[in-house]
């Protein structure tokens, strides 16, 4: 069993600067959890703490229910994959393969069987006796897979391993990593800060900020109900619209004003939110992503937004549309790209308060109703 | 497409700039060196050369011949440049200007080891003059002991004239001995051999704290002094190795047994001869009594100062009874080029500091304690002050009493080699006696001086007949 | 500029260093080659011999004593140099040494001193009896401190190592430290998670991460203590020392050419030692790999 659970984690620097604060964080075994954020939210220390290259400044860290916050990294039994692969570049594949094995002293047969198992699982076998610098940066990445992979260890970290890897490589290597980890069904911890292999590859992401957890979920739930803006903002491609919004009171149902117009959120449309009177208060900030916005034609005039087009970006069979606002907030929104536009024309767009995102003054979500 | 105005002159003169094959910058360069370098050719820089050089490697000598190339350019109008170079540089000197045939100095002091390497060579190629004729000439071959040339000829001719004799006697703790001697009702005079020397101080000598002799037995020097104190030599008059001959066996046999004796039969000892080990060791009388050539006296009274009225020199003992009470070490010769521009000039200022005037000699020796080779200068007062650090003794006076006596040295091109093989077999001969002792010993001796002798005659014998080829 | 002559411009540019090569390097070595088929004692008495001087020197038990010193002060100073200076880097590398700039310079300064500055010091070092050595070892270990370290031949090689590796320790420090700090620190990271201790770390990362800086110093120090003379040459006053132990093979030079006034002879045995040296950098460079790596 290799459930791994972060209590109250703190990483205090000698100088004063805290890079992880208060980290709740349990990781179930066989699990794919990916930790994902902007740079500097603190994954890769909490990786770091996880593998014994960091000390724990607080709070304990247990691997299998045991705490391990003094246990040396070799006896932790974890394996790492680095952004840049840290293959030994004096030795050929085979060489790296073998190494944690030869330092785990098992018999020499042992040690040529299984690297050479892992090599012909990741199709590394014609390279075996290769340098690393003469490898490309696809195969360098498998060699330093197989190199984890042999050891058989408890979990699996990955500090950002497809960084350097061109787009239609990552792409690849994205599946045959997901794939490796449900054959292997070894716990895996995986460091990005892009958001769409967090998506794809995690049975749950946890979102990370200036060392905070913000909210770990599935990729499910923090597409459908990000609890604050920065998740919003920072799940779904291309990013959410967050425009300021205000509740006017009026009878009637809820209204809110969004760029001088009005919208309607009607009494008895279902919203996502239970939305009292109450909870409309506190209401500051609206959230639209780009592909929720609706042919107006389909919703009633209360419930328009209207703008200029400032750009088109054309996708294909879509576009995406830069909108000016009445009062100047830019919209995008992913429209069907059979109606042609052009900058400066005046196009409406509807909204539908089913697909609306609703946010306070602190950045917190109103709370979702369940089901 | 043309540049305007490509017609007229200044166009002209831009376009010509153009077509110059380096470029504006490297001609005006090679016009300004050009033009520096007419200017010099027609207004040359006077020459600034003195009209004789003379290198010098002694500070002392120096000084002092400083001094009498200031009277020379005023009795003869005609100026020397002194110049003082460092012992070590001053024969790697001569050697690349003798070979570039560049800068050699009209003048050189060169050391009596050393000289023999420049002595190789067809007779009339060598780089010094013969000074023979001159020394005839000037009839000063009766004022200089004829030992004192013989380090300096080869093959017949007069090389350098030597500047010193360099006797050796022996310096020893008067503080210590005569009150001991005198408890006896003997002075130090008395002990005229080195038996009767050993035998009457064993008194004195405390094992691994009070020798009775310096001897150093890492190198040759002492040895040397012994050799040539017995009539032996490294080379003999005709050029003729003699290192191992039976005088150079019974040095040998007799000397190492002084150092390498076990426990309280060992008599002498040394911390060195060179460094300030040396004097610190007769300082503190873990040896009382050292090998003293004059220089070596002005050495000692400069850096043992604590010494001063505790020292006395007498003759050296004599190996064996009516034997010679004295010996040889170091000297320095004064050549003349060969190419020297006015040889007579040159050698006018050689007589100037080397055979001038008494009180010149005796001025040097109260600075130095070097005795000069020049009979006449003996009678100047100098020689014969008392000396306090010497517990009032004529110091002077003790060289000048066996200064005929000194042993000559001779000279060849492969002394350096043959010292360095004569040190060799010093230590392998002390290495021999304190593992086997006495036993066999003067056999090894032998066998081992001729081994290096044999070394350093293979060495000869690829010495071309420089005099047979044309 | 016409194109015909933008052409001609680079050598003549190039001519004034080609020229003054060619007068001052080349035209010398050339000489010197020549020079060593003569039996010379001046520039006027040369006796041609062909090759008689190498056979010559070939035969001579001096020369050979000459090789030996050199040899083991070569092997010395190596073998005892390199992990000396390997191991003072490896401290120094460590992230939580406090001023690591001064240590690097302490040990650095021995270089900046000069030769001729340190042997007169270890001259009065290694003075028997009351030299600073003697006097240490008498006192923390009851050694006599009468050991003649520059007079008794067994020890002048010893000193003479201990000597040179005072003075170059700290140089090629500073030569690994560099190659050291350049190492990647993931490296080691990774080597930790896969459980290397320090040792297998050393062995697996940092050696073959510092290789080419190693022969390099490995090769440069051969070269460097071959060529041993002005240490010898201070330390032992201007002689070989006693029973020659302190004979280096350019110490043999010194003495054959400038003291005895031979230069073809002298000629003839630098060219030897060039020969020697060179053969000994190939040996090592093909023995290490070098030259052949396909980087």
């Amino acid at each position: 069993m290799a459930e791994i659970a972060f209590r109250n984690v703190n990483k205090i620097y000698p100088n004063g600067f805290q890079a992880v604060h208060r980290l709740d964080l349990s990781i179930a075994d066989g699990e794919f959890l990916v930790m994902v954020g902007p740079s500097g939210c603190g994954k890769s220390t909490t990786l770091r703490m996880l593998a014994g290259l960091e000390t724990i400044s607080s709070g304990d860290l247990l691997i299998a229910g045991h705490r391990v916050n003094d246990l040396h990294p070799r006896a932790r039994n974890i394996a790492m994959v680095f952004q840049s692969y840290a293959l030994y570049p004096h030795k050929t594949v085979q060489g790296n393969i073998e190494f944690p094995l030869r330092m785990a002293r098992l018999p020499a047969a042992e040690v040529k069987t299984r690297a050479l198992e892992v090599a012909r699982m990741l199709e590394l076998e014609p390279l075996l006796q290769r340098k690393p610098g003469l490898l490309s940066g696809g195969q360098r990445q498998r060699v330093a897979m197989a190199r984890a992979l042999v050891r058989d260890p408890v979990a699996f970290l990955m500090d950002e391993p497809l960084s350097n890897l061109d787009a239609k490589l990552r792409v690849q290597m994205r599946a045959e990593i997901a794939a490796l980890q449900r054959r292997t069904g070894t716990t895996t911890v995986y460091v990005t800060h892009d958001q769409v292999e967090a998506m794809t590859m995690g049975d749950r992401v946890a979102v990370f900020k200036d060392g905070l957890l913000q909210q770990v979920d599935t990729p499910q739930q923090l597409f459908e109900r990000p609890v604050n803006t920065f998740v919003a903002g920072f799940i779904g491609s291309p990013s959410m619209n967050l425009i300021t919004a205000r509740r006017e009171p009026a009878g009637g149902g809820p209204v809110l004003v969004v760029a001088g117009e009005r919208i309607s959120l009607g009494k008895g449309m279902e919203t996502r939110f239970n939305l009292t009177d109450a909870d409309a208060e506190r209401v500051v900030c609206l959230g639209l992503r780009p592909e929720d916005v609706v042919d107006p034609q389909l919703v009633g005039e209360d419930r328009r937004l209207h703008g200029r087009v400032a750009l088109t970006e054309l996708l294909g069979r879509e576009q995406m549309v830069y909108l000016d606002l009445r009062d100047g907030t830019r919209l995008v929104a992913r429209l069907h790209a059979d109606r042609r536009l052009k900058a400066g024309e005046e196009i409406a767009v509807g909204i539908d308060p089913a697909r609306l995102y609703l946010f306070q003054a602190d950045g917190r979500a109103l709370p979702y109703r369940q089901g | 497409m043309q540049p305007q105005g490509v017609d007229t002159a200044p166009g002209r003169v831009r376009r010509w700039l153009d077509e110059l094959p380096v470029g504006l910058a490297p001609l005006l360069i090679a016009a300004t060196g050009l033009i520096a370098g007419l200017y010099l050719l027609v207004h040359p820089v006077p020459d600034q050369r003195a009209d004789l050089t003379m290198w010098v490697f002694g500070a002392l000598h120096a000084d002092a011949y400083q001094a009498a190339a200031e009277r020379f350019v005023a009795d003869t109008d005609r100026t020397v440049d002194v110049q003082l170079i460092n012992y070590n540089a001053v024969n790697q000197k001569l050697r690349s200007a003798l070979w570039a045939a560049v800068n050699v100095p009209d003048l050189v002091e060169i050391e009596k080891s050393a000289a023999g390497g420049f002595f190789r060579g067809p007779l009339d190629k060598i780089g010094f003059l013969d000074l023979k004729p001159y020394l005839e000439r000037d009839a000063i071959l009766d004022r200089v002991p004829a030992h004192a040339l013989a380090a300096y000829t080869d093959r017949g001719a007069v090389f350098g004239v030597p500047h010193d004799i360099h006797p050796v006697l022996l310096a020893y703790r008067a503080d210590i001995i005569d009150p001991y001697l005198a408890r006896r009702g003997l002075r130090m005079e008395d002990l005229a051999t080195w038996d009767d020397y050993f035998r009457e101080l064993r008194g004195l000598l405390v094992p691994d704290e009070r020798y009775l002799l310096q001897i150093e037995y890492g190198d040759a020097w002492a040895f040397q002094i012994f050799l040539m104190q017995r009539g032996g030599g490294i080379f003999g008059p005709d050029g003729r190795l003699r290192m191992d001959d039976d005088i150079a066996v019974a040095t040998m046999t007799w000397m190492i047994p002084l150092v390498a004796d076990p426990g309280d039969r060992k008599v002498a000892e040394s911390l060195g001869n060179w460094d300030p080990s040396f004097y610190r060791g007769f300082i503190e009388g873990y040896y009382i009594a050292a090998l003293c050539p004059d220089w070596r006296s002005s050495q000692i009274q400069t850096f043992a100062k604590e010494l001063h009225g505790k020292l006395r020199v007498v003759p050296l003992p004599a190996p064996v009874p009516g034997g010679l009470r004295t010996s040889q070490m170091g000297g320095t010769m004064l050549g003349i080029a060969r190419s020297a521009k006015d040889p007579e000039l040159a050698w006018r200022f050689a007589r100037a500091i080397y055979y001038g005037s008494p009180e010149q000699h005796g001025r040097l020796f109260r600075t130095t304690n070097i005795l000069t080779p020049d009979r006449r200068a003996w009678s100047d007062p100098a020689y014969h002050e008392p000396r306090p650090y010497w517990s009032g003794q004529a110091l002077g006076e003790q060289f000048i009493a066996v200064a005929d006596e000194v042993p000559p040295f001779y000279s060849s091109g492969f002394l350096p080699s043959a010292q360095a093989k004569l040190n060799e077999a010093i230590v392998s001969c002390y290495s021999r006696y304190r593992s086997h002792g006495a036993d066999g010993f003067e056999a090894y001796v032998r066998q081992r001086l001729t081994s290096a002798a044999d070394h350093v005659r293979r060495q000869m014998a690829r010495e071309p007949e420089w005099d047979a080829e044309e | 500029m016409p194109l015909r002559t933008a052409r001609t411009a680079p050598y003549l540019f190039l001519a004034p260093f080609v020229l003054s090569f060619l007068i001052f390097g080349a035209y010398p070595i050339i000489r010197s080659v020549m020079l060593s088929f003569y039996i010379t004692s001046g520039p006027e008495a040369q006796h041609f011999v062909g090759l008689d001087n190498y056979l010559h020197l070939l035969q001579d038990p001096d020369f050979w004593t000459a090789v030996r010193n050199t040899a083991t002060f070569a092997l010395g100073s190596v073998l005892l140099q390199l992990p000396l200076s390997l191991g003072l880097a490896l401290l120094l590398n460590r992230a939580d040494i406090r001023g690591r700039n001064v240590f690097r310079f302490i040990f650095f300064s021995p270089n900046l001193m000069g030769l001729v500055f340190s042997a007169l010091l270890f001259m009065l070092i290694l003075a028997p009896r009351f030299g600073l050595l003697n006097a240490a070892l008498h006192a923390l270990f009851g050694l006599p401190s009468t050991t003649r370290w520059l007079s008794t031949p067994s020890l002048v090689m010893p000193a003479l190592i201990m000597v040179a590796l005072w003075l170059y320790t700290g140089f090629n420090m500073v030569y690994f430290l560099a190659a050291l700090q350049a190492v990647d620190g993931e490296l080691y990271e990774a080597a930790t998670i896969d459980g290397a201790g320090r040792w297998a770390q050393f062995w697996h990362v940092t050696l073959p991460g510092i290789r080419p800086v190693l022969i390099f110093v490995v090769v440069l120090s051969t070269i460097g203590s071959f060529q041993l003379f002005e240490l010898a040459f201070l330390l032992l006053g201007n002689s070989s020392g006693p029973d020659q132990a302190g004979l280096t093979i350019v110490m043999y030079l010194y003495q054959n050419g400038f003291l005895g006034g031979d230069l073809g002879y002298a000629a003839a045995i630098g060219w030897t030692l060039a020969l020697m040296v060179l053969l000994l950098a190939l040996v090592q460079l093909r023995i290490t790999g070098t030259g052949k790596e396909a980087r």
